[in-house]
């Protein structure tokens, strides 16, 4: 690279960071496929196939061959089960301020989460493309000063990404992802009694439950009262391999996305990967990794907007192929676990646990996730 | 020689290191961040988020006072995060135990209910008379502050919030305007919340959202004798440090009657505050502010609540809506003796006119029109019952069938007032047209009072025609109405509406040859006339500032000089003492249920120690005391027995002007100069 196009290069970056830097900007698709999460939300320097694109697109240029991949997850958590059976006992109690607020103590301003993600994606000679759906909402019953509201959040993407990665001397590699992104969302917040919203939430709460797919439709509602937009983005990414058992890599998410006219929160991550052959169970290969990622939102003046992250995982291979993995993590402080088994089709549990920082009443979310995944 | 580090060491058993691997692997699977222990000090270094968090897990944790830290914190960090300022106020309230519930359950209690076995109550919501100053500190100063915070967050945009009735939210600057709270959650809140800050607002003189015994520190914080005396503080503080808690004392007398389902001017004492109009109107100024602005906050959520088909909820906010509605329409008619048109009711719109003077001769607490029309006009109409009413100004059916004397709601002396664009004076339209139906409606059919006439009235005249009379009438040669311009200040404090326009009391008003208190010893004979002022003075050795019954008698020495006073308390008490009831009914009218007789008890608590322990001696026990005082408060001080000939009291008719402007209660009617001109 000349020193010219190193400048021109930097002087763009500086152009887009300030045109980027607003600590109100919404976050981009924060996706991440079950392994990372695994192992605490980290894989910048060891992401594999269609999930790359939104880890690091460099890592498109390791791929020689191809594939494609289904990934499915639900995120529970023990807030919404404590939620959803306080609302199956007072539901009734909606309509009547007096009840509800002698009832409301267990619920008060804790928020029930669930998320939802389908991720089918698919890649040939480092080209890569994906459909993502992931959706996350919120809903809680609070006491405002004195009178009950109702809190809803969503958020729900839907993104459509293809990329491409590239192989360049020295063991490096480059890639880039494009990304149209339809986006739901309604901002966490209490909501009362002259919102609109607090109306159709309520009616949705005051449904009778009928186990677990009525709570999930008593959730849905954050959608139905979630405004759309739509945006474009970006993803960068480089790699390079230390030598056989250590690759370092580095990637710009968000550089730029723009949602509804405005510019998404940016971020930088790095990430340095160990991931070293053994030969710890018969019959099988293989094979330890360890990450550890560090992630800083490029908005100046919010210095606590960076995460340390750090996981391990043995995998197992038959053949080539994934048979399953067991993989601990701490993202940012917050502990993840998760473990998959199978051939050509697995089954696949994650314990998440992250700091959200985006609506009251919670310092950490925690989600037990199942997934049914594909990979071909 | 070198220590043996190793050997200090304990050994590193497998014991040991199980445990170190349990302890992290604990700290792990807990859930807890990990990192949070690396932290030098993380309290300190919480950003506005981070303390928003702390704040709300402090909620969760009943710890109200570590959160109330925490949202002070990141208020003061974030002075635009309505999230910090809604909160907060969620920590006040709780840390003060303020609830919705409690909220109701004072409302409900002075509406005349029992809530969790206790008894009704008058006065206001939170006040009694064992009410301390911390104590209604401890209720104001959350709702106050919480308030301030809420009005905060709904004025995000920097806008004047237009409030009916002429009362603005201007924007004050720096407003939590991020968003994160919505109107509709902070509306509610403020409504209910607004509604206890316009009943005590006026109590917290320097404005700082507390009410103690600090006042006007705030606006000079060193204390120093020159600011102290300085005119922003003595505008405020006028009675110097003391001023809030002196003025909370005397609020629990002034209200301590009212009876928010039907206040009247009687019940709100007003000219116990101060004998200055100005203090007075400055007082209800302060009051109505926010409760106007809390009727407005409520009507638009019982408005949104209503249009989304949720009459359950609405319902249930309809009683404090109602209460604070009553207390608004209360306090743009409760106005001290200030000669102006303060209920719209002139028919002079300069508020100029002169005032009217009548006599209610046959004591039924309406202005009579015309004794000679009664067999005229009104034959047939007047027969048992309510419909006997219809012989007076204003009624629904006097109405019907002398309209050329009324202004119609589309005249323009009633459109053209100045005050007609405002929602307080819709709702005085509105009061005037409920009174009227409500009147209608206790109409019975009986000779040509049929069906069809009181559905008429009901559907038209109410709506038609005001209780105002127009401004070319005059008084016929026998009527109650004896001069003066019909509706200015046309009521007495009598607890009735003598004209049938709504309101009760609403302008106490005081006129020469007035029966100001409703006490004269009027008759029809005097009709046409005005009845002569009680005359009389003290005579000498009976300086008692009271009309003595005998001055033959010598004049008891203190405590007891009042002891033989024509309508003294202590003269009715006497007579209980020895006389009991049928020596009272000789001397005194009975009260009928006009609900004065509380009041007689209370002016008993406030006659002096040193004469009630002396009046206890008249009596063989406590309980025949106790009963005693009873049995005269069951008694008006309004004296029936026509002049006594060796009394004070020299010629006139009592209860006519018998007040002079000295500070002392005369006639012991519990009120004091009320006639000072």
């Amino acid at each position: 690279m000349s020193r010219s196009s190193a400048l021109s290069a930097a002087l763009l970056c500086s152009v887009l960071l300030s045109a980027m830097a607003d600590s109100r900007a919404e976050d981009g698709p924060q996706y991440r496929d079950p392994k990372s999460q695994s192992l605490g939300r980290t894989g910048v320097a060891s992401s594999q196939g269609g999930t790359a694109l939104y880890l690091n697109p460099a890592a498109l240029g390791r791929e020689e061959g191809g594939g494609m991949g289904l990934s499915m997850d639900l995120g529970l958590n023990s807030v919404l089960l404590d939620y959803a059976a306080w609302a199956s006992d007072n539901r009734q109690y909606l309509d009547n301020m007096d009840s509800l607020l002698a009832r409301i103590g267990p619920v008060d301003n804790k928020w029930a989460p669930f998320s939802q993600s389908l991720l089918l994606y698919g890649n040939w000679q480092g080209v890569a493309f994906s459909a993502l759906v992931d959706t996350r909402y919120k809903v809680t019953v609070a006491r405002a000063v004195l009178t009950p509201v109702l809190g809803v959040g969503a958020l729900s993407d839907v993104v459509l990404t293809a990329g491409k990665g590239f192989r360049a001397d020295y063991g490096y590699r480059f890639g880039f992802a494009l990304k149209y992104i339809h986006r739901s969302r309604f901002e966490d917040r209490l909501i009362g009694a002259t919102d609109d919203p607090f109306y159709t939430a309520k009616k949705a709460l005051e449904n009778p439950d009928d186990g677990w797919s009525g709570t999930f439709a008593k959730l849905g509602v954050a959608g139905e009262i979630a405004e759309s937009s739509q945006g474009a983005g970006l993803n960068l990414g480089a790699e390079k391999d230390l030598n056989q058992d250590w690759t370092a890599g580095l990637s710009l998410i968000d550089f730029p996305t723009i949602i509804d006219q405005a510019f998404t929160r940016p971020d930088i991550n790095l990430g340095l990967s160990y991931h070293h052959g053994v030969q710890w169970m018969t019959d099988l290969e293989n094979k330890v990794l360890v990450n550890l990622d560090w992630q800083r939102f490029l908005i100046p003046g919010t210095p606590w907007f960076k995460q340390l992250k750090m996981g391990a995982a043995l995998e197992g291979y038959l053949n080539k192929r994934p048979v399953g993995y067991i993989g601990i993590g701490i993202n940012d402080g917050y502990p993840t676990f998760g473990l998959r088994f199978g051939y050509l089709v697995y089954l696949s549990y994650v314990y998440v646990a992250e700091e959200v920082g985006t609506y009251p009443g919670q310092e950490k979310l925690s989600f037990h996730k199942i997934g049914l995944e594909a990979e071909f | 020689m070198m220590p043996r580090i190793r050997a200090l060491r304990p050994p590193l058993t497998v014991a040991v290191m199980i445990r170190v691997v349990s302890a992290a692997a604990g700290l792990w699977l807990s859930g807890c961040n990990v990192f949070s222990p690396l932290a030098a000090d993380a309290d300190r270094d919480l950003n506005y988020r981070g303390l928003i968090l702390k704040g709300n897990a402090a909620i969760n944790d009943e710890q109200y006072a570590d959160a109330l830290y925490y949202f002070t914190r990141a208020k003061e960090m974030n002075p635009k995060g309505a999230e910090a300022y809604l909160y907060q106020s969620k920590a006040l309230v709780s840390l003060y135990k303020i609830d919705y519930n409690t909220l109701n359950n004072e409302f409900n209690l002075r509406r005349g209910k029992t809530v969790n076995g206790l008894p009704p109550k008058s006065g206001l919501p939170f006040i009694d008379s064992i009410t301390s100053l911390e104590g209604i500190d401890s209720i104001y100063y959350p709702v106050a502050q919480s308030v301030e915070n809420l009005e905060h967050i709904l004025r995000h945009k920097l806008d004047t919030i237009l409030v009916p009735g002429g009362v603005n939210l201007y924007p004050d600057g720096d407003t939590a305007g991020d968003g994160r709270v919505t109107e509709g959650v902070a509306r509610l809140d403020l409504g209910l919340l607004q509604t206890i800050k316009g009943m005590l607002g006026p109590l917290d003189l320097d404005g700082n959202n507390r009410i103690d015994a600090e006042c006007g520190v705030n606006l000079c914080p060193n204390r120093d004798a020159a600011c102290m005396s300085g005119a922003r503080y003595m505008r405020n503080c006028k009675e110097g440090l003391l001023s809030e808690a002196v003025g909370f004392e005397r609020f629990k007398n002034l209200t301590r009657s009212l009876d928010i389902n039907n206040p009247s001017t009687k019940d709100i004492r007003a000219r116990q505050l101060t004998a200055n109009p100005n203090d007075i109107n400055e007082f209800l100024d302060r009051m109505s502010g926010p409760i106007g602005s809390s009727t407005f906050n409520l009507d638009s959520v019982t408005g949104a609540m209503n249009s989304h088909n949720e009459g359950e909820l609405s319902g249930q906010l309809s009683e404090i809506v109602s209460n604070v509605q009553d207390l608004s329409n209360f306090l743009s008619y409760m106005r001290f003796n200030d000669n102006l048109d303060n209920d719209f009711d002139s028919q002079d719109s300069s508020g100029k006119g002169v005032r009217m003077v009548w006599h209610d001769y046959d004591k039924d607490n309406s202005i009579h029109w015309d004794y000679d029309d009664d067999e005229v006009t009104l034959k047939g109409y007047l027969g048992a019952g309510a419909n006997g009413e219809a012989r007076n100004l204003g009624h629904p059916l006097h109405r019907r069938l002398h309209p050329e004397l009324y202004v119609k709601f589309t005249d323009s002396s009633w459109t053209k007032r100045k005050t007609a664009q405002e929602a307080s004076m819709n709702a005085r339209k509105a009061a005037m047209i409920k009174r009227c139906q409500d009147v209608a409606r206790t109409l019975t059919v009986d000779g040509l009072v049929t069906q069809q006439v009181i559905d008429d009235v009901i559907a038209a005249t109410c709506l038609t025609y005001t209780s105002f009379i127009k401004s070319t009438v005059r008084p016929p040669a026998k009527s109650d109405w004896q001069r003066g311009t019909a509706g200015i200040d046309e009521e007495m404090i009598d607890d009735h509406d003598n004209d049938y326009d709504g309101l009760t009391d609403e302008d106490a008003r005081n006129a020469p040859g007035m029966d100001d208190d409703n006490d004269a010893l009027l008759n029809k004979t005097m009709i046409g006339a005005d009845p002569a002022p009680m005359a009389w003075a003290d005579a000498a050795g009976h300086g008692n500032s009271c009309p003595d019954i005998d001055v033959t008698v010598p004049m008891p020495p203190q405590p007891m000089q009042r002891k033989f006073c024509i309508g003294s308390l202590e003269h009715r008490i006497y007579l209980a003492q020895h006389g009991g009831s049928d020596t009272l009914k000789l001397y005194y009218s009975k009260f009928l249920g006009e609900g004065g007789d509380g009041n007689c008890l209370e002016d008993y608590r406030k006659l002096p120690q040193a004469y009630r322990d002396s009046a206890r001696q008249e009596s063989p026990t406590d309980k025949d005391f106790a009963n005693a005082i009873e049995d005269a408060c069951r008694f008006k001080h309004i004296w029936i027995r026509g002049i006594p000939s060796d009394s004070e009291w020299k010629s006139g008719v009592f209860g006519v002007d018998e007040e002079f402007p000295d500070g002392v209660d005369n006639d012991g009617d519990g009120w004091i100069d009320e006639d000072a001109k």
